[in-house]
């Protein structure tokens, strides 16, 4: 074989690398080959296809959903619930994720079994379990009345309450673990240097520790955030008429009424806005400066 | 003159059964420059983890000054620190980093905070780029960060943790030099670690060598070089060949050392422990490569050691032979060649090495280590 050599060494630079910590081009492409095809085939074939759906009437679907102020105000519930979740998240989430860097021996064992054990369980068993504690005479009440707080059962479950407070246990992981994966990468010599130069250890969490851990909340919040727009079985068992959310009124949509244009319209207005809400989180965050250089 | 002085009173560290830092006394003058010296493990930074407050010592004192700060949180010791990898805070710029300690201690509302970072800044030659974030800044600007940082509160004590190890070797040299230059300047006390021997002799009124959690040593650079106390020590600050040998007689001023068919004589006079070991009892004999002096084979005495030059080492301003010794165990030895020597000898010759009695020192012998 007669190659030019110019054109071996290019055809050499595709199939082995030039860095050997590195893939050759070619290889990249190869090893990424079946995601990149069970992507196309499992999600953009069908996502174009509820797009396409959505449009099948002209703009009809999308004209009813706006004029029918029961479809927006889902929508507004739905953005709603998910940034409460996102924040008793973030907040309830912190602290435990601050804790696990600091554990160590069977104190870090016993958190991230709390952790993650709830993460390996079915999200409907513990669906469940919160109706088993929220009924009218499930324990909580019990205990209320019992302690002479309460005279008549409380109404806690099918709330927006007990929706969100279903919701922000199931996401709770997903909060913390990217939080704790951040704050455990930074360095124990900032919070060093901060106290050498005077910070105490509130102003050391502060103004350092906190700031720079903002990273992982973002991620954790965005996680939680687009995890909570689509909440589906949680929403659907206990919540209340009253707390329909936009995953169940899809839902209801395709499997009850049949209408499956309109839950095209709906799942494509679903999906814009997590995309929405995605990129201005990537935005604010690229924007922070100095954080380049942390992660 | 701002430094105070600084006293470690038997200080130790333990971690479970694991000693990190024995019995440490160390006595620290206002606006001194003291660095600790060490192998990798040697207890260096965890001493200074200790000065600093991070770590609180299992047992003895630190006292700075007139004032016991052996509990003392970090933040109330006003001990300023430069790491060693800076810590500089990535999310705050240059100017934000050098104003954190000042606005800790509530000095951004007096009017002249602002000049005080300006003067910093000028110090540090870092005025015009300010504003920049650590990572838009080269490993030698921000090492310079790390230290306006460390001294823009006027700290009596500043510890040092290799603040130079990663830069590359010229921009190290630099840096020793401004650093140096600012501590005199400012006369602040300076504890300065590092694992380079060199680097603590040019730059420290006083060396400390510290092995095993332990200093071996503590001592002028000159004092360390030309009267190391042990072998350690003597191996630790420069360069040295060690020579094993049996003692073979000594008297008042003399004491010759037998290795192999050769007599080596060494001044008596030279280091305490010299005088403990009897007639046959095996010693080291230490030799710098710059008191050996190579000569001609045919020059050979009865008090020279013969051997082969195996390799030429230029070194800037001299050159070094490593010369294999013809006697068993036919040690390499690094001997110094005159610079102004008319034809040196060349690689492959034979050469007879001779000892000047006033330099040698002898130490016991190695310590087995292993079975």
């Amino acid at each position: 074989m007669n190659i030019e050599p110019s054109s071996r060494r290019a055809l050499v630079t595709v199939i082995r690398p030039r860095n050997a910590s590195r893939y050759a081009p070619l290889t990249s492409w190869l090893l990424t080959l079946p995601l990149l095809a069970t992507f196309a085939v499992g999600f953009l074939y069908p996502v174009s296809k509820l797009v396409a759906l959505s449009f099948a009437s002209g703009s009809e679907s999308y004209l009813r959903l706006w004029g029918e102020p029961l479809y927006l105000s889902v929508l507004t519930t739905t953005a709603m619930t998910a940034a409460a979740v996102t924040v008793f998240c973030l907040v309830l989430g912190y602290p435990v994720a601050f804790a696990m860097t600091r554990f160590k021996g069977k104190a870090a064992i016993i958190t991230a079994a709390c952790v993650f054990v709830p993460l390996w369980t079915s999200v409907l068993i513990r669906s469940y379990a919160w109706i088993v504690l929220l009924q009218r005479n499930g324990i909580i009440n019990d205990s209320l009345q019992g302690a002479g707080l309460t005279e008549q059962p409380l109404k806690l479950l099918y709330t927006q309450g007990a929706v969100i407070l279903g919701m922000t246990h199931i996401l709770l992981p997903f909060a913390i673990l990217p939080i704790y994966a951040t704050l455990r990468t930074l360095p124990p010599d900032f919070a060093r240097a901060a106290a050498n130069l005077g910070a105490d250890r509130a102003r050391t969490f502060m103004l350092i520790t906190l700031p720079l851990s903002l990273p992982g909340v973002f991620a954790g919040g965005i996680l939680c955030f687009v995890l909570a727009l689509g909440f589906y079985i949680t929403p659907a068992l206990i919540g209340g008429p009253g707390s329909m959310l936009m995953a169940t009124l899809i839902g209801q949509q395709t499997t009850v009424l049949l209408d499956w244009p309109f839950a095209a319209a709906l799942s494509t207005i679903l999906l814009t806005f997590t995309l929405i809400i995605v990129f201005l989180f990537r935005r604010a965050l690229s924007l922070s400066k100095g954080f380049q250089s942390v992660h | 003159m701002i430094g105070k002085r600084l006293t470690l009173r038997h200080v130790q560290k333990t971690y479970g059964a694991v000693w990190a830092v024995r019995e440490v006394d160390l006595e620290i003058g206002a606006g001194e420059f003291v660095s600790i010296v060490g192998p990798s493990g040697s207890g260096k930074t965890t001493l200074l983890t200790l000065i600093a407050g991070f770590e609180t010592p299992t047992a003895g004192s630190i006292i700075v000054g007139d004032q016991d700060v052996t509990v003392l949180a970090p933040n109330r010791r006003n001990i300023g620190m430069v790491f060693q990898k800076y810590a500089l805070f990535p999310h705050m710029t240059v100017r934000k980093n050098i104003e954190f300690p000042l606005k800790m201690r509530g000095l951004t509302k007096h009017g002249d905070t602002s000049k005080r970072i300006d003067a910093m800044l000028d110090l540090v030659q870092l005025g015009s780029l300010q504003h920049r974030y650590p990572h838009q800044l080269s490993g030698g600007q921000q090492q310079r960060v790390a230290v306006a940082r460390a001294l823009v509160f006027d700290p009596p004590v500043i510890l040092m943790d290799e603040p130079l190890g990663a830069l590359d070797k010229k921009l190290r040299e630099a840096m020793q030099f401004e650093i140096k230059r600012l501590q005199e300047r400012i006369g602040a006390t300076v504890i300065y670690v590092t694992h380079d021997q060199e680097e603590a002799l040019t730059m420290s009124d006083r060396v400390a060598v510290m092995h095993k959690g332990r200093l071996e040593q503590v001592g002028t650079p000159n004092e360390l070089y030309a009267n190391p106390d042990n072998a350690f020590v003597a191996d630790f600050v420069g360069s040295i060949n060690f020579i094993p040998g049996t003692v073979s007689s000594k008297d008042q001023s003399l004491i010759a050392v037998k290795v192999g068919d050769t007599l080596v004589k060494v001044r008596a006079s030279n280091g305490g422990s010299i005088r403990e070991h009897e007639q046959g009892s095996d010693v080291r004999i230490a030799a710098r490569p710059e008191h050996i002096s190579i000569a001609p084979h045919g020059d050979r005495t009865s008090q020279s050691l013969t051997g082969t030059i195996e390799t030429v080492v230029f070194a800037g301003a001299s050159r070094t032979a490593l010369v294999r010794l013809h006697a068993p165990p036919h040690l390499l030895l690094r001997a110094d060649m005159p610079s102004d020597l008319l034809s040196p000898p060349e690689r492959g010759s034979d050469v007879a090495l001779t000892f000047a009695p006033d330099a040698l020192r002898v130490f016991g012998p190695a310590e087995r280590t292993g079975p």
